[in-house]
């Protein structure tokens, strides 16, 4: 049973639409699938251009970073490779998140399946083109002899908590963005300018003195070193925990009252 | 347990950043389309439906009339779960199937036998469920081999046909259907007829929005007149045709 006002459902209601778009997962997850084919279709490559494109990245800039940096390249190039993967991911998720509705118009004018169906699409798509990632990041790992284990098993709970964000940005950038348009002209301009503060191609110790607060009070970095870490063998800290999970729960406790007061009127505004 | 009821249902649409360039001399009334009002937003809204109430129970098959814009299509979005009513209490039971817009979820690129997955996946039908009616789906659509091409091969009556085909493979407690035997071939019309008259007689509740009023008769025991958004005449099917084509035009 349905009963249906514009404004105003209850928390309990956004969070039923959390579950309910779950229970849609063979719909959300053929439509990322084919989004992630659909990108490079009619190419024979196909989706294995993300990984040739990380690999050029790894080739590429690794090796002139490496000097520029000045660090050894068999410590440089699996950082940078790890570093962008995490990256990537983190910021598609918000880059793409504002777009979760205004880019469904079509079929939430259509067919009513719960608007979270459309985020856990996007986050599936992306997990997958991180899964293309990681076929570099393999050979990267074989050409310098790192062996990342035990640490790596910690890419696991981190990617796991880059979801449970990445689903709340995607509701409350998404809910925002179909209201406000220049909301969604806005973000990938303060994205381009955030990958450059963030450590991503420099090491965070670099940013020394009263320049560190670029890495500390970035929560972008939390996530990605979080990722990171793992993936290059390390234990990441208590602290990137703390600050990563005190930001999942924040961000969850502003979307969901948000989310429940517009989720009704997007149809109306997409 | 099909179940529709909307009690004093009105629908206005907002329209951000809109305004009106200037002011009709009055008595000119529009002939077509909701009412326009100032909204909240400071631009424009457009009451869609007013004070509307409703009841369908199975075995209802509903008929919506009315001109261009009287809120035939947005009734059924309603009833659909698509656009919540400003004022006023939906109450829907049952799975509902909308067949609104024929092309929507098709992907041009994608073969026939893909579109048939995302289509139905989209309906709520289970991969699944899918695969059993695959068969039956593909045969109904005529398309053979076409289907192991590429969407953007097909004419736009191919299109129809295959969008058709899932849709009513679905088995529905409520149907919505909003003038979707448009195109297609005389032989296609036929068929798609009597498909749908086959799907209508499963599904609990039937509402049609159509201006062919052959079909409305053939498919239909009650008809509800819209005009801008309010009713203006309901009961049954041939009566309210009467109503509608006594009234002006206006």
């Amino acid at each position: 049973m349905a009963l249906l006002r514009t404004n105003g459902s209850g928390v309990m209601d956004a969070l039923r639409d959390v579950r309910d778009g779950w229970r849609w997962r063979e719909l959300w997850l053929t439509l990322g699938w084919r989004d992630v084919l659909l990108r490079h279709r009619r190419s024979r490559l196909g989706p294995f251009w993300i990984s040739l494109s990380m690999a050029f990245v790894a080739g590429c800039m690794g090796t002139l970073y490496s000097a520029i940096m000045q660090r050894p390249p068999h410590d440089y190039i699996p950082y940078l490779v790890a570093g962008f993967m995490a990256w990537n991911f983190t910021s598609a998720l918000i880059n793409e998140g504002k777009d979760s509705f205004v880019a469904n118009a079509a079929s939430m004018r259509e067919i009513p399946v719960p608007g979270t169906v459309y985020v856990y699409r996007l986050l599936w798509r992306n997990l997958l083109v991180f899964g293309y990632n990681t076929i570099v990041y393999v050979i990267v790992l074989f050409i310098f002899q790192i062996w990342p284990f035990p640490a790596l098993l910690l890419a696991l709970p981190a990617l796991v908590l880059i979801l449970l964000n990445g689903l709340w940005a995607g509701l409350l950038l998404g809910v925002v963005n179909a209201r406000f348009r220049d909301f969604g002209q806005l973000i990938p301009n303060v994205m381009r300018l955030v990958f450059f503060v963030t450590p991503v191609i420099w090491h965070a110790e670099s940013a020394t003195g009263y320049r560190s607060v670029f890495v500390h009070l970035n929560p972008m970095y939390y996530f990605i070193e979080l990722l990171r870490a793992p993936l290059l063998g390390q234990m990441p800290g208590h602290l990137l925990w703390g600050v990563a999970f005190s930001i999942t729960v924040v961000g969850w406790v502003i979307t969901l009252p948000v989310y429940a007061y517009w989720r009704r009127r997007i149809a109306f505004w997409i | 347990m099909a179940l529709i009821l909307l009690e004093n249902v009105t629908l206005d649409f907002p329209i951000p950043a809109s305004k009106v360039r200037k002011v009709l001399p009055s008595g000119l009334g529009q002939a077509v389309g909701g009412q326009l009002a100032t909204g909240d937003l400071g631009g424009l809204r457009v009451r869609a439906l007013e004070n509307l109430s409703l009841s369908l129970e199975p075995g209802d098959r509903l008929a919506l009339i009315g001109h261009n814009g009287a809120g035939k299509s947005t009734l059924l979005r309603v009833m659909a779960g698509l656009y919540p009513p400003t004022q006023g209490r939906v109450v829907v039971q049952g799975r509902i199937v909308p067949l609104l817009n024929l092309s929507f979820g098709m992907d041009m690129e994608a073969t026939g036998y893909d579109n048939i997955i995302v289509r139905g996946l989209f309906l709520g039908m289970s991969r699944a469920e899918i695969k059993r009616k695959l068969d039956s789906i593909a045969e109904f659509s005529e398309l053979g081999e076409f289907l192991d091409l590429p969407m953007r091969t097909y004419s736009s009556g191919m299109r129809a046909r295959l969008a058709f085909a899932v849709s009513t493979h679905v088995d529905a407690d409520i149907l919505l259907l909003d003038e979707v035997v448009a195109t297609g071939d005389a032989s296609f019309i036929k068929k798609a007829n009597q498909q749908l008259a086959d799907a209508a007689s499963q599904a609990k509740i039937l509402v049609l929005a159509s201006h062919a009023n052959k079909v409305l008769r053939g498919f239909c025991n009650k008809a509800i007149l819209l005009e801008h958004g309010k009713v203006k005449a309901f009961g049954a099917i041939d009566e309210v045709l009467e109503t509608y084509k006594g009234a002006p035009a206006k």
